[in-house]
């Protein structure tokens, strides 16, 4: 800050003296405006290195802690206090010769876009070091956009890549659903897309189609977001290319927006849409969780009944299941952190089921994923820092952090993966993939996670994707 | 009968004056503040700049949902229409290569002509149903935008022309934009008010039907208000769009604006110039402090609200002004009797 008023005084002042204040205040703001324009590139130099010396290391978190998107974050206080009672955040990081501190602070997105530019900005001008962010590109998307703006190093999670990469200027997305164009400098992210969700959920028709007479017909609800809109211009096109023999038709249930609370023109289209009026056996969305709620109860009651439904971004959480209660049993959604993944923590060994066990003792209900995935960002964070030589060195860490390779909470993260499996493969540099698995709603029973039984628990019925995490149940049809 | 002369210093006769207090502390006092938040990027730290520049964004709207609200008597709460098309036309006018500081005005402009027919449509209802309308206006132009594949449809944009700025420079530039913006905005609203429209307003304000009867176009001049208001929330929209790279449907198009501006006019006290701006500065500082307390910040904004609807309608500054008689930004005058 001193260096900020020193060179104002030794710059700007004297211009100052010599001012003619006009009669009208425009007139005399736009002189201002004129004046000051010189000392503009002088602030350069302050706000950008104001925390180089700094033997702190300020990491900001942000993430949807309330509004439509909160359940995301409901694990958010367990999570940051294990993180912070972890080695490296209690008792600091040496890097080089340095030791340095580990500094968090938390800021809350409201789930709203315009909140999550605001909260970063905030971060950004106290000084961080590093930017994490989590929970669907309404939330990240605003996040990296604004670090990449202000150079700021930024990793992004629990957001579709092809999402994220479309977010960046000068980055798009192939036909073939590459990542083509020019990714972003100062940005990360460690997630999956849409090929990984086809291969998670296309598995999961076929069996089902072995089992029942369910047809080929998708209904696919998606809303117009960003999620919406990446699924619904990659999701039928990437079926088509893994599975080229599958033979699904793809019913669009119209591009609604979000928060819409009557879907009875949307639930007619899937009953009877389909060639020869027929209804959509198959069922896949995106949407936010209060209005996969309004949607499912209304299909319920106009008796649009698919035989399974493999949702996306929604049923991912135990209190959307309570909340629809029966009507929640055998809904197929993606996991991409369970507690009976073989994965343990990077940071003090703690081993998935033992992390859930933990969140479950300690009285915040039962395990959710994005505990995973949060607990991995700083992982990966710790993991950047050690890779660097000054930690306050913001294109050095941003560098560092797009080619982290390790094991941890979510399993093996590689954030530069050159492999000729394209499930696996990094779509770009700094994008790193984990592999989701199938899981369905089912009662609880003491026998999962915790010996605690609670209404309605998630339990791995297809692990098509990743053979290290076993299955723990059957498959069956949402509706019979 | 004697006629009464404004300024007129007869012995013995009442005087008519703006103020009770004298305009050059008010001037002065003005001055000052406006060198001192010119400055304010080079003297404050980036953090505060960057409060004071959502500040400035909320006194803009809330200024403009008093006039509508507080003078015309307009109560909207659609005013968030605006506050997207601003930021859209701003969005447009950047894709289509103009420099996003250049775009302000073009973007006050766009929104104020947009206005023009939808009050044809809106001035056909009153009271709780043109509410209703307004909201029916803004989720119409939601809808619209979404719509448009070039503008990012429902997925959003990042703002182009920006990223050849140094962080600094973003960080000064959109600070000056949002500063110069609430200046004008709040100077003419002032100007505004102490003009004829002025008089008119405060009229209707009053009592409608008296306005009425005695030769006002109440139509033209709530026409008049309602498109000026558009105009600045499109303003708002605009310095908004700039401050925050990437431009989402659902968040310019949020009816959050329209309460923020709502709550802000209220406890401020409506129908007076300073309400908005002390109603906005009651709102940072009770953001500031409460946010970190989670959701409960937004359960004590609420009950603030309630309390200041039931037991100080007139807001903070109507309960200051009614005990102290002072004014700060004065549009009307006061009769002194001789002493």
């Amino acid at each position: 800050m001193t260096s900020e008023i020193n060179s104002g005084s030794a710059g700007g002042v004297p211009g100052w003296g010599g001012f003619e204040f006009g009669r009208r205040l425009g007139l005399k703001a736009a002189g201002a405006m004129a004046a000051s324009g010189a000392l503009l590139t002088l602030g350069d130099v302050s706000a950008a290195h104001a925390a180089t010396k700094s033997g702190t290391i300020k990491i900001g978190y942000v993430s949807p802690r309330t509004g439509a998107l909160a359940d995301f974050a409901g694990p958010d206080a367990f999570v940051l206090k294990e993180i912070r009672a972890s080695s490296y955040f209690a008792k600091g990081i040496t890097i080089g010769k340095t030791k340095y501190k580990i500094e968090i602070t938390e800021k809350d997105t409201q789930s709203l876009g315009n909140i999550a530019v605001q909260v970063t900005q905030e971060l950004i001008n106290s000084g961080v070091d590093l930017i994490l962010t989590s929970s669907a590109p309404e939330t990240t998307i605003p996040v990296a956009t604004t670090c990449e703006q202000y150079k700021v190093p930024c990793l992004s999670t629990v957001v579709p890549w092809e999402a994220y990469w479309g977010g960046f200027s000068g980055a798009t997305i192939s036909p073939q659903g590459g990542a083509t164009g020019t990714g972003p400098t100062y940005n990360s992210m460690f997630f999956f897309g849409v090929p990984q969700f086809v291969g998670c959920f296309v598995p999961m028709w076929q069996r089902i189609q072995k089992m029942t007479s369910c047809n080929s017909n998708v209904a696919e609800m998606f809303p117009n977001d960003s999620d919406g809109n990446a699924f619904r211009a990659a999701f039928a096109p990437t079926v088509g290319a893994i599975y080229p023999t599958g033979g699904y038709s793809f019913i669009d249930g119209g591009a609604y927006t979000d928060l819409t609370t009557n879907y009875s023109s949307m639930i007619q289209t899937f009953k009877t849409g389909a060639k020869g009026g027929a209804a959509c056996d198959l069922f896949i969305n995106c949407p936010l969780p209060p209005d996969f709620q309004s949607f499912w109860t209304q299909a319920s009651q106009q008796k649009y009944l698919p035989k399974l439904a493999t949702v996306a971004k929604v049923m991912l959480f135990p209190t959307d299941a309570y909340a629809l209660g029966s009507l929640s049993n055998n809904i197929a959604t993606d996991a991409w952190f369970t507690p009976y993944s073989p994965y343990k923590s990077s940071l003090t060994g703690q081993s998935a089921n033992a992390f859930c066990t933990a969140y479950q003792k300690a009285g915040h209900g039962q395990w959710v994923q994005s505990m995973g995935s949060t607990y991995s960002l700083f992982e990966i964070a710790i993991q950047g820092l050690k890779r660097v030589t000054n930690p306050h060195n913001r294109l050095a860490l941003a560098k560092a952090l797009q080619t982290v390779n390790y094991d941890g909470m979510c399993g093996p993260v590689n954030m530069n993966l050159k492999s000729s499996n394209p499930m696996l493969a990094s779509p770009a540099k700094g994008i790193g993939m984990i592999m989701p698995v199938g899981v369905q709603w089912k009662p609880g029973s003491t026998a999962l996670v915790g010996h605690k039984k609670y209404a309605w628990s998630q339990v791995v019925v297809d692990n098509s994707l990743n053979k290290h995490v076993p299955l723990n149940g059957t498959l069956e049809p949402t509706n019979a | 009968m004697s006629i009464v002369t404004p300024g007129a210093k007869q012995h013995g006769a009442p005087s008519v004056r703006r103020s009770s207090t004298s305009p050059i502390y008010t001037l002065v006092g003005a001055l000052v503040l406006v060198i001192l938040l010119t400055m304010a990027p080079w003297i404050v730290p980036a953090q505060a700049s960057s409060t004071l520049m959502n500040f400035f964004i909320l006194v803009i709207m809330a200024t403009m949902w008093n006039l509508l609200a507080g003078y015309a008597g307009m109560v909207s709460i659609g005013q968030q229409a605006f506050i997207g098309l601003g930021a859209y036309a701003t969005l447009y006018f950047a894709l289509k290569g103009v420099n996003p500081f250049v775009t302000i005005p073009l973007s006050t402009l766009t929104c104020a002509v947009i206005a023009v027919p939808v009050t044809f449509l809106l001035f056909r209802l009153r009271g709780g149903y043109f509410a209703i309308a307004t909201w029916v206006v803004s989720d119409t132009a939601l809808l619209i935008i979404g719509a448009i594949p070039f503008l990012g449809g429902g997925t959003g944009k990042l703002m182009p022309g920006l990223q050849s700025l140094s962080p600094a420079q973003t960080a000064h530039y959109s600070y000056l934009a949002t500063w110069i913006v609430a200046l004008v905005v709040v100077t003419g609203t002032y100007l505004l008010l102490r003009s004829r429209l002025g008089l008119v307003l405060a009229s209707i304000r009053d009592n409608e039907v008296a306005a009425r009867s005695a030769g006002v176009n109440v139509q033209s001049a709530r026409r008049l208000i309602f498109v000026i208001a558009a105009a600045g929330c499109g303003a708002a929209g605009a310095v908004l769009a700039i401050s925050q790279p990437f431009i989402q449907p659902l968040s310019v198009f949020n009816i959050q604006w329209a309460a923020e501006m709502l709550f802000v006019s209220m406890i401020g006290g409506l129908g007076t110039i300073e309400g908005p701006i002390i109603g906005s500065i009651l709102y940072f500082v009770l953001q500031q402090t409460l946010q970190q307390y989670g959701a409960w910040y937004l359960i004590i904004f609420g009950s603030l609200a309630v309390v200041v609807a039931l037991w100080q309608p007139r807001g903070l500054w109507g309960a200051f002004r009614e005990r102290f008689h002072g004014e700060l930004l004065p549009v009307g005058y006061w009769l002194r009797e001789p002493k």
